[in-house]
This record gives C-alpha cells, structure tokens and sequence, in this order.
C-alpha cells in the first residue's frame, strides 16, 4: 500500500491537496503566473535561475544576464536570489512541490544531496549546449559521481590556512615555510602568537571543522571523511587524536577559550571572525574568503598552505568547486538552461562581470581571459590557487547523501570536548557513529 | 447609571486616591522614584534601538571592532547607499510589503472578530469541537505544515504571487487572534447585547454595533500584531515569493548579509532602522485605540 | 471549554444592578436555529480556511509521519518506525528537557513582567504612552537580523553584560556561548519581549467598565482590594489568554534560538528547542517524514498542556457572561 499512495507526493499532488484543490474554483483565483515558463514548443522562452549570495553578486549577475538575453533573444531569464541561509529552505520546498528553477546553485555535498535522489538532469543529455572540455578535471570532478554529471562549478576554491602578518610581526615571529611546516609547527607558533600579543589576541581561530578534519585525516590515513562508495572513512582514532590536539591548545592559550569559540562558531560572516578584526594569526578558511576578510581586517592577510601537507601519507588539501550549476530534472527547457550555463561559465563574455564573484573561474581560457582584470585580493587568490592545484589531492570524494548534517555533527562534538564534557576519544567514537547514522 | 462614566485614562486610578496634605512629601518623593525607575528601565528596554542606530552611522568596518554606543566616526551615507543598493530603490520593498501587511490587516479584523463573536456569543452545533480544532491550528509548527502547504498553493498556481501571504487572512486562519478576541467578548457583559436584542436588534447588528465597538483594545491589538507580525515575517515571505521585484523588507534586508562573502552592515542596519519606522508609528497611532475601552466609549 | 461557569466573585467585586447569575435562558426552537444560522454565517471564512489551508496541510503532515520521506524524493511508508525512533533519539531527549525547562521559566517570569507593568503604566502614570511605546520596542524587532548580533553584543564574551561586570571587578563569562548558561541568556531574550503580553493586558483592563471601581469606591475599597477584588478577576479571561497563548508559543519557540545559535541549537545542544530540531531534521537533513512524526508528538503535548490549562481554568477564570 505504501507506494500507491507514496508516488502521489512527489510532483505537488498529494492525496490531500488534490481533493481540496478539485473542490476549489480554480480559475477564479489564479494568479498572475509569471515565472513557470511558457509552454513547450513556443520560440519565447523564459528560464528560472537560482542563487544565492548579496547585492554585489545580484548587480554584476544581472549584468552577465543582459549580455545573455542580447545573445539569445528568445530566451529571458528571471533571477531569483536569496541569502545564503534561506536558500536551501526554500529550495527543498519547491522541489518537493515540484516547482523548482530551471537553473539551480549549488555547493559543497548538495550536488549529491539532490543528484542522487533524481533531482538534476544529467548533464551529458545536453552536452551539445554545454560542453565541459575547457573546465578544470578537478573541479568538474566535483559533480561528477554515481557515473553521472549533474553539476558544472562555476569557479574553484581551496580550504587553507590564512595568516594576518601583522599580527605575526607584532608578535615577533616570522611567518612559516608552508611547503614544509607541520601541525607541530602550527601549535607552536599559535603559542608563541599568544604569549606575546595582547590578551585578545589569538595565535590561531580554533581550527576544527568538518573540512579541517577531511583534510587531517586524508593527510594521515589517505582517506577523508567518506569512502567512494558512500560510507564513513575517517576512523575515530583519528578524529581522537584531532581533538585532544585541539584541546590542549585551547587549555594552552594558543587558540580561544571554549566558551569563546562557541561564540564564533554562531556568526559565520568574516567581519565577525576574530581573522576579519585583526584578532587572530592564523584561520582556516576558504580562499574565496581572503577578499572579504581582507576588507574586514585591513590587514594584507596571506594564505598559506594547511600544516603537515608535505609529511603525510597523501596531501590533505583539494580543490573545490566553490558553486556550481544544476539543471532541473522537470525543467521544460533543458536545452536553453544549458546555454545559459554554458554562458556563465565559458564565455569570457560573461566572466567579464562576474570574474570571480563565484571562485577562480574553473575554465582555463576564461581564466586567462580575465586575470589581467583582477583586483589584488582576487589575484592573490587566483595565485595561491595556481600554485597548489598541481599539489592537491586529486581523488575528491564527494560527501553522499546525507552528509550536509557532518557539519553540525563537528561543531557539536567540538563544543562537547572543548567544554569538557566528553574525551576526545568519546568524540572520536561518537563523530564515526552519528555520521554513519546521518548518511545511512 | 452609565452615563457619566467618562473619564481619561491618565487619571481613572490616581483621582480616586484619597491624600492628605502630610503625605505629598513622600508621594512626590515616590513619583519621582517611580518615574526613575521607569526611565532606568526604558533604557535597557532601548539598548538594542540605540545599538542599530548607532552601527548605522559608522562606517561598516567598525561595527564589529567598536563595540561603543558613540560611534568614533561617523557615516551617514549608509543610508543613501542601503536605500539605492539593491535592484529597487528601498520603498519598492516598503510598498510591497505594505500591500500585504494592510491586506492582512483588514482581513484579520474582520473575519477573525467574525468568528470570535460566533464562538463567544452564540450556540449551535459542534461548538465545542470547532472551537477545540480552532486552537489546535495555533499549535502545529509552521515548518511542517510548510511543505503541504507550499504544494497546495503551487497546485493553485501562488507561487510568487501575494495570495499565499494575504488570502489565508480573509480566511480566520491566524487563529490566536480569534481565541484573542472570544476572550475579550466573553469578557464584556452579556446584559448589553440582552438589552440591544430586546431592542429588536438581529445577530449582524449586535456584532457590528454593540459588541464591535466595545472591542476596540481587542481589535486595536490585534491590529498592531497583525501589522508587526507580518510586517517581520520571514519565512514564509521567502517561500512564497520568488520574483526580486516582489521581495518585501525582511527578504530584502537578508540581501544585505551574505554568510559566504562580504556584507554590508551599515546599510543592513541603515535599512532595519528604516524598516522599523512603519511599524513603530502604525503602534504610535494604534495603541491610542488601546486606551479607548469601555469607560470611554461608553455604553448608551 | 466554551461553557464556563459563573461564579459568584464576579459579584462581590462589586458588579452593580442585574445580580444575575445565568445567562438568559436557551434559545429554543425556532429561535436557536436561528442562532445556529448566524453562527455558521460568522464563520464561513473560517470554515472556509480550516478546510482548505489549514487541515488539508495537518492532515499532509499526518501522513508524512508514517513515511520516509526526504522532501526530493517520493514518500515512502514505514508504519510505525519513526515513532520508534523518537524512543531512542537523545539529541530529542536532549531537545524535550530544553524546551521544558524554557517553558517552565520562561513563560511565568515574562507573564509576570507584562502584568506587573501592564498594571502600573494603567495607573495613570505621567508620560504612559511614551513607557509603553519604549517598552514595547524589543517586541517591534521581532526576528531580525539585527537581534542575533546584537544578543551577542550583551551577552557575549566582550559584551555589555560583562563589561559591566567588569568595572566591580567580575570577570565575565561567554554567556551566550557556554553550555550551562546559553539558555538563560534566552529566557532572558524572551522576557525581554515581554511587550506582547503586556499590550494585551492593558487592553484588557482598559475594558474593566470603571462602574465597578465606582461602586467600590462608594464602599470605601482600598487600592489593594480594589486590585484583588475587581481588576484581577476580571481579568483573568485575558491572564488565561495569555498563559495558554505564551505556553504554546514558549513550546514552539525556534526564531530566538535559531537565529541566536545561528541554526546549531549549539553550543553543544544546549539551545537545541524542539522545533529547532524539527527544523534540522527536515530542512537540514531531509528527514520530513520524521520531521513531521516529531511535530506531531509536540502538537499531542502542546494539546494535553492546553487542555489541562482549559479544564483548570473553569477554577480560576471569570466570565463576564
């Protein structure tokens, strides 16, 4: 009995809104419908797209639109952005009503989180609009699984640590050889940082989060957090000895007390962080962030590599599609969402707007097109990108369905260690079963 | 007997009190204690008002660093840039958000002050069991009522229209305010529609002349709330609307914050201040209404 | 519920002229279908809105309990098993002792509050509806973006809080952001925001017809009876308006925790409401199915907590009818 009722949801028609609907005069209070696109087969087309992101990213996107809609004049295109933490609500609503953009955004594990329960078109049927030969096999790695692609990045990322220099000079301690330094050396130098600045001022941002410990463990076991096929990797011994690592530096002084890490882990924006006011040596984060925190801080803030890349069994380190481009499995114009897509990430056309608002564009010619008209901070990035992407380790593995939630699992039993509530090796254990549970 | 019941309400309880001569010293002692008090109060009541006001005139890099009230800099152009950052200018989502709000606004009124005064004044069958389902639907969460709800009204072809936010309000569904209301009826005397019904007067009349005006802190309330609740609603705006230019002010305001990137608190907080006018004077004007009970509207 | 009794204090208060007890007798017959009519009449907005948007939605969610459902795909049913699950689910344990201990401070603290001002800005206080507005402001910014960062600007690490502690020489705390405190630093949000209930209560004594107080006066009531005798009674419809109202609203409390934690129910779940946890699992993990059975246990207890409210309310509340 459960599938004759089962298969009624999906697609918005639920026993129960059916029978309510059908009572309803329907006409009489149709709206004026302006966005699901006009009906198949008619010259005029109008694409949905999605995103998230502030009023920058809104200006210069719409920018790259207009020069879309002058290329193709049959096809016009309604924006419709979001903030970040509201995006993916409001995303997960319509696809389960059925009434989701044509063209979606997406990052991090959410490829997967769709993909694989048959949200997204498989983007080889419209390899003719979109073809991918020019876009960075790494990155496109990134929505490539289950065999099937069903994402394009828009542009690449890495997650490293950025240092503030003038902390690190007012301190009295040079900043690092990245290529060779370990995790020894990082807890050192944290120390020393904090010995020799102000109270509020911290050698390092307590560095445990779910990527930091994909890029721990790969480093020491040449796994990260998942397998291939979908399961757990990481091995709670490993995640132990994260924590009693992280613990003895928050006891030490080289990074915030509990209590304060607790509180940063609530605010994520960078103007927030102790790295945005000047208040920290060194933070891991994601190089798109180096602009922005750079903004922040006022400092000349650099990245460095993560500690211990050069004495592991494998390099921790992977590049990331920083977003990437879905089409809607339902979507009734695939062909045009595809040319848009491929508009946004390989024509230099467009990268003229959007640079790299949306990472270090993935597509080498694009690429090569717009570095000339990089700002610094951006061609810092872009640098920084260059120089590690032959180090990398090439084998991403992207987190299965369910994975989204690994995030909350870390920051939880961070608060758990840190405030002494459990042992490092409890959290070790508890991180390997509730990640199992979540991904199940 | 109730003619010369009107009287101010500044003054109803403080009239009556008998004082003697011996006893001004200390009462005005105690007022200005009272008043001191009060004001101490009102302070950390205001704190967070003064706070936004103030990061909206500093420059965006020292919100976070200065935790201060005074602002060691100032900059007033958060507010001309907040107002022209986005696709509109600023009042586009002001307006937008203004049609839904007084939509909502007329529609509570009416139909929920309809359904209080069957529920508090008249009987018929099911009473009891209407009523007990009428609160139920103040209980459920919102976030899984959300789901069906998206795809009933994706079915009906809402999306991205105001329906969804405005048409449920002509429908008594905020129920609280209903429940608010059958409290406020009950709550007056059942002689004054006696009487009006001796007086030849039918259900329609009693409502709308006899029971509605003696309501009016009950709907006065429910005014203000209706008109604030909507007006910072969240959620269900982001839903249900997806077209930039329908976007009402807490959707737009959210455009300001990017967790992923750069922000712009100063005009984030330049626009919240903005935001916060409308409902700060419609509760300025409606809570003058809040005042107008029985005592002075009356019973003729 | 609808039938509460009369009950004789009303009267003692004070009220003048009809010294009746019942209501007027039934309608009957012809009359009563009459009444009936008018009734459904009065709610056909409502009837119209229970059934389309409200019960329809319940009865959706109803289902989802009793399925696997991740929102991207199709529903799958599962019986039972998500019932189940909650048996065994410790971050739900977690959740329930949470919300109970919010409920339980909370609401009386914040009810108190309103009351007490609520009555004293009644008292013809110079200057009232200037309290009242000020009072009111922290209610005005509901949800805002603003009431995160600013609730770390008082109770965080180098907030208000403990800055003032600092200067007689206390050295502070992260409120906000330790286990065994974060939740108070809520109590104390929602009770900030005490203005909603407060407003309520100054209608309703607005609504106390002043021939009471007279008639009380003319028999040479003090302040303090006057305020036992009369206000409190006849107020009670609007005090147990409020209870139940902030009970329900204090169990599905999640704007102030999400936006404080920034979405964790952190640090280490000690914020982690129960909505907050609906929230997670059917949003932030795509378990709607589950999701949905949890609401539903949270509207069985919200419902057993009201009618246990309701039926101790024909003790306590006093009708004007």
């Amino acid at each position: 009995m459960s599938n004759r009722y089962g298969n009624n949801l999906l697609r918005g028609r639920t026993a129960v809104a059916a029978v309510f609907v059908a009572t309803l005069a329907l006409s009489a209070c149709g709206g004026d419908d302006a966005s699901t696109g006009t009906e198949a087969g008619t010259d005029e087309v109008t694409l949905r797209f999605s995103w998230w992101g502030n009023d920058e990213r809104a200006r210069i996107t719409q920018e790259a639109l207009d020069a879309f809609e002058a290329e193709y004049p049959h096809i016009s295109v309604d924006t419709e952005p979001l903030d970040f933490d509201g995006y993916f609500d409001r995303l997960a609503t319509s696809v389960a009503a059925g009434n989701a953009p044509d063209v979606i955004t997406l990052g991090g594990a959410y490829p997967r989180e769709y993909g694989d329960r048959g949200v997204l078109l498989d983007l080889s049927t419209v390899a003719e609009q979109l073809p991918t030969d020019q876009i960075d096999e790494a990155a496109l790695s990134n929505g490539f699984f289950s065999d099937v692609q069903y994402s394009i990045p828009t542009g690449v990322n890495t997650y490293a640590m950025v240092v503030n220099p003038e902390v690190f000079d007012a301190a009295g301690v040079p900043l690092p050889d990245d290529t060779s330094w370990t995790w020894d050396d990082f807890i050192d130098i944290a120390q020393e940082i904090s010995e020799n600045t102000p109270d509020d001022t911290y050698g390092a941002v307590d560095p445990t989060s779910a990527d930091v410990m994909d890029l721990y463990s790969r480093q020491h076991t040449g796994a990260g957090l998942y397998t291939e096929d979908g399961e757990v990797a990481i091995a709670a011994e490993t995640a132990r000895d994260w924590w009693t690592m992280t613990k003895q530096m928050s006891e030490s002084g080289a990074t915030p007390s509990a209590s304060l890490t607790a509180e940063l882990a609530g605010q994520a924006a960078p103007e927030q962080t102790l790295m945005g006011r000047g208040l920290a040596g060194m933070q891991f984060d994601w190089s798109n962030q180096l602009t922005a925190l750079r903004g922040a801080s006022g400092a000349d803030l650099q990245m460095l590599r993560a500690p211990g890349e050069s004495h592991g069994v494998a390099p921790g380190m992977w590049l990331q599609a920083s977003q990437s481009y879905a089409i809607y499995a339902e979507s009734d114009h695939p062909e045009e969402a595809a040319l848009l897509i491929d508009f946004l990430v390989n024509n230099a056309e467009a990268a003229a707007f959007i640079k790299a608002d949306r990472g270090i564009p993935a597509n080498g010619e694009v690429l090569e097109a717009i570095t000339p008209e990089l700002d610094e901070d951006t061609a810092a990035q872009a640098d920084f990108i260059a120089a590690v992407s032959d180090e990398v380790n090439p084998d991403l593995i992207i987190g299965p369905t369910g994975s989204t939630e690994t995030r909350l699992i870390v920051e939880r039993l961070n608060d758990e260690v840190l405030f002494d509530r459990i042992s490092p090796e409890e959290a070790g254990e508890r991180l390997v079963r509730e990640v199992t549970s979540a991904i199940e | 007997m109730a003619i010369d019941l009107e009287k101010t309400s500044e003054t109803a309880a403080a009239e009556t009190e008998p004082r003697s001569p011996a006893r001004r010293g200390t009462s005005r002692r105690r007022r200005l204690l009272k008043h001191a008090l009060l004001i101490a109060f009102g302070f950390v009541m205001l704190y967070p008002l003064l706070w936004m006001l103030s990061s909206s005139i500093k420059p965006s890099e020292l919100i976070f660093r200065e935790p201060s009230l005074i602002p060691s800099a100032f900059d007033f152009s958060n507010y001309v840039t907040g107002w022209n950052a986005l696709a509109h200018p600023f009042h586009r989502y002001l307006l937008n958000s203004g049609v839904i709000v007084a939509a909502s606004v007329i529609g509570n009124l009416l139909t929920c002050s309809m359904a209080a005064y069957a529920f508090a004044r008249l009987e018929f069958r099911g009473k009891k069991v209407f009523f007990a389902v009428m609160l139920a639907t103040v209980m459920l969460p919102i976030h899984v009522v959300i789901v069906p709800q998206y795809i009933l009204f994706s079915q009906l072809d809402w999306i991205n229209t105001y329906y969804p936010l405005i048409v449920p309000k002509f429908l008594a569904t905020d129920a609280f305010f209903i429940f608010l209301m059958v409290q406020f009826i009950r709550s007056l005397p059942r002689e004054l529609d006696d009487a009006a019904r001796i007086d030849g007067c039918g259900h329609l009349r009693i409502y709308w002349r006899v029971i509605m005006p003696l309501c009016t802190p009950a709907l006065a309330t429910t005014a203000i709330f209706t008109f604030i609740w909507v007006w910072n609603d969240f959620f269900s705006q982001l839903i249900f609307i997806t077209d930039p230019d329908m976007y009402t002010v807490p959707v737009a305001l959210r455009t300001f914050v990017d967790s992923q990137g750069e922000s712009a608190w100063g005009p984030l907080f330049a626009m919240s201040m903005v935001a916060l006018g409308p409902i700060f004077g419609f509760f300025l004007a409606g809570q003058r209404y809040l005042v107008r009970g029985i005592a002075t509207t009356g019973i003729k | 519920m609808a039938e509460t009794t009369q009950h004789a204090d009303t009267e003692r208060a004070g009220e003048p002229g009809t010294g009746q007890r019942k209501s007027p007798p039934r309608p009957r017959g012809q009359l009563a279908k009459r009444e009936g009519r008018a009734a459904y009449f009065f709610l056909a907005p409502w009837f119209v809105g229970i059934g389309l948007i409200t019960i329809g939605p319940i009865l959706g969610s109803l289902y989802l309990s009793f399925t696997d459902y991740s929102l991207l795909s199709s529903p799958e049913w599962i019986g039972l098993d998500n019932f189940q699950r909650m048996l065994e689910d410790e971050r739900l344990h977690n959740s329930l002792r949470v919300t109970f201990t919010y409920v339980f401070v909370s609401v009386p603290l914040q009810l108190a509050l309103a009351l007490a001002l609520a009555f004293f800005l009644d008292k013809g206080v110079r200057g009232l509806s200037l309290y009242r507005s000020v009072y009111y402001l922290p209610s005005l910014l509901g949800s805002s973006v603003a009431i995160a960062i600013l609730w770390r600007q008082i109770f965080g690490t180098e907030g208000l809080v403990n800055q003032l502690l600092a200067l007689v020489g206390i050295q502070g705390q992260g409120w906000v952001s330790h286990p065994d405190h974060a939740l108070s630093t809520l109590v104390v949000l929602n009770v900030w925001t005490f203005g909603s209930p407060m407003v309520i209560f100054l209608a309703g004594l607005r609504q106390i017809p002043t021939m009471y107080y007279e008639a009380a006066d003319v028999d040479g009531a003090n302040g303090f009876t006057k305020f036992w005798r009369i206000t409190i009674p006849l107020l009670t419809p609007i005090i147990f308006f409020n209870l139940v109202l902030q009970i329900i609203g204090a169990f599905q409390t999640f704007t102030q925790a999400f936006i404080v934690s920034g979405g964790s129910g952190g640090p280490a779940d000690s914020t982690l409401f129960y909505t907050l946890y609906i929230y997670q699992r059917g949003f932030g993990s795509f378990e709607m199915g589950y999701a949905s059975a949890l609401a539903w246990f949270l509207l069985v207890v919200i419902a057993g907590f009201t009618a246990v409210n309701f039926w101790a309310a024909k003790r306590w509340v006093h009708y004007g009818d």
